[in-house]
């Protein structure tokens, strides 16, 4: 009995969402435009500039000259001392963005190597940071590579800087008007079910007699074109 | 010499063939209205929405009212949509109330004995055009007279100016709705609408447009 009233409620759901099928096309095709968008405002306009970094992750190896004498300390000197600041300082434009920089640059010294990892940096501000790292260590880089890693020589710092990018660009923006599609409908759907299971709508003799307490008249069968009255159960 | 005009006739168009559930069903709506309304001479058959069927129950009603052998009027007051008026222009209502047209003029006997109609009048004229409350209540006292049964399809509730109008002159009403359609909200606003105007609301007719 239980089953059959479930399965007759299912079926008045279904068929309300059939009825209302015009509504949730609507509701999925506008949801997809608002995830297109946030897709555009978001990712290619914000993230272009810093959000979209944090994907990536920038290493380099500077190689040191054998023999140089830079140790932990020193590095850590280097990245937190007064001439590196100043320098990213001026290079990043603000003390704030200095700040925020070095929260994301991790630098490791191994034997003669020095490796240098940007995370949730933009990608430009990793590049910058780097070649700054090689600008003031330049005494300390091997003669046969420092040339590598001016400013001015492009080509050798694309080639040593790796880049360890998961997803550069995340998902593509048919995914996200489809995921809104999707979305979209299915949440017309579930508000469509709830609406039609909880509203008060008067749907037999019992509901009329005890909300307004008036008698039904007449209960009207079904009549189609040809005449002919609706089975009746 | 006095010259007597000729009342006009029309035949009803009879669309649907009027099987033994519905006609069983539009008999125990009669016998409903005698019992829960003492017999009352004016009906009026409303509905919360539009297209529930009124138009169709007051037709039917009519004829039911008009084969157990009363004097039955269907006085069709929905000028935005008016049953039987098709694309010729039918004097009605309207013309009668604006004194364009006698009584004479807009009631028409049908093929169905005893069953007269006062069609709502021109629908090319203004949608909403109002009802004179007063000149209505004039023309449904003398109708009193002339017949046992009078029965008002009206407009949908709230979708032009005449309720008051058309309701003040009813015995009570009979509410027209499709079962799970109308809200229980709607339906009091409704009801305190037609109450308001002095007429009483006999019950709930379910009219089972479409099937499930």
């Amino acid at each position: 009995m239980n089953k059959k009233i479930f399965l007759d409620k299912l079926f008045q759901v279904l068929n309300y969402l059939r009825e209302n099928i015009k509504i949730l096309f609507l509701v999925g095709v506008f949801t997809g435009l608002v995830f297109v968008s946030y897709y555009i405002i978001k990712v290619q306009i914000i993230d272009d500039e810093y959000v979209m970094a944090y994907k990536a992750t920038i290493e380099s190896e500077i190689i040191c000259e054998e023999g140089c004498t830079l140790n932990a300390s020193q590095v850590e000197d280097m990245l937190y001392g007064s001439d590196i600041k100043n320098a990213l300082i001026n290079n990043l434009g603000s003390e704030e963005a200095y700040l925020k920089c070095i929260e994301d640059v991790d630098m490791k010294l191994v034997q003669n190597m020095l490796t240098v990892s940007c995370t949730n940096l933009n990608r430009n501000d990793a590049i910058d940071f780097i070649i700054l790292i090689y600008d003031i260590l330049s005494d300390l880089i091997c003669e046969e590579d420092k040339v590598l890693y001016t400013r001015s020589n492009e080509t050798p710092i694309t080639t040593l800087v790796r880049y360890k990018v998961n997803s550069d660009k995340g998902i593509g923006i048919t995914y996200f008007a489809e995921i809104g599609i999707i979305v979209g409908v299915l949440l017309g759907a579930i508000v469509l079910s709830v609406d039609f299971l909880t509203r008060g709508n008067v749907k037999d003799e019992l509901d009329i007699y005890k909300h307004f307490n008036l008698p039904l008249l007449a209960n009207i069968p079904h009549i189609d074109e040809s005449g002919e009255e609706d089975e009746k159960d | 010499m006095k010259v007597v005009k000729k009342m006009k006739r029309i035949k009803i168009k009879d669309s649907m063939v009027m099987n033994h559930e519905v006609e069983l069903s539009f008999n125990m709506l009669k016998s409903n209205l005698d019992y829960y309304g003492n017999e009352p001479k004016v009906v009026a058959v409303t509905s919360c929405l539009d297209k529930e069927g009124k138009s169709f129950v007051a037709y039917r009603l009519a004829i039911t009212c008009a084969n157990a052998g009363k004097r039955t009027l269907l006085l069709m007051t929905d000028y935005r949509k008016t049953m039987g008026n098709g694309s010729n222009t039918l004097v009605g209502l309207a013309e009668m109330l604006s004194n364009n047209c006698t009584l004479m003029d807009a009631l028409y006997e049908t093929d169905i004995e005893k069953m007269h109609i006062i069609f709502a009048g021109d629908k090319s004229k203004d949608k909403d055009i109002s009802i004179n409350a007063d000149r209505l209540t004039i023309l449904v006292n003398g109708l009193k007279k002339m017949f046992d049964v009078i029965i008002i399809d009206t407009s949908t509730i709230g979708k032009t100016v005449n309720d008051k109008a058309v309701f003040s002159q009813a015995d009570g009403a009979v509410l027209v709705l499709e079962p799970d359609k109308v809200p229980r909200k709607l339906i009091k606003h409704v009801r305190k609408i037609i109450e308001s105007t002095g007429c009483m609301l006999f019950g709930m007719i379910f009219n089972n447009k479409d099937k499930l």
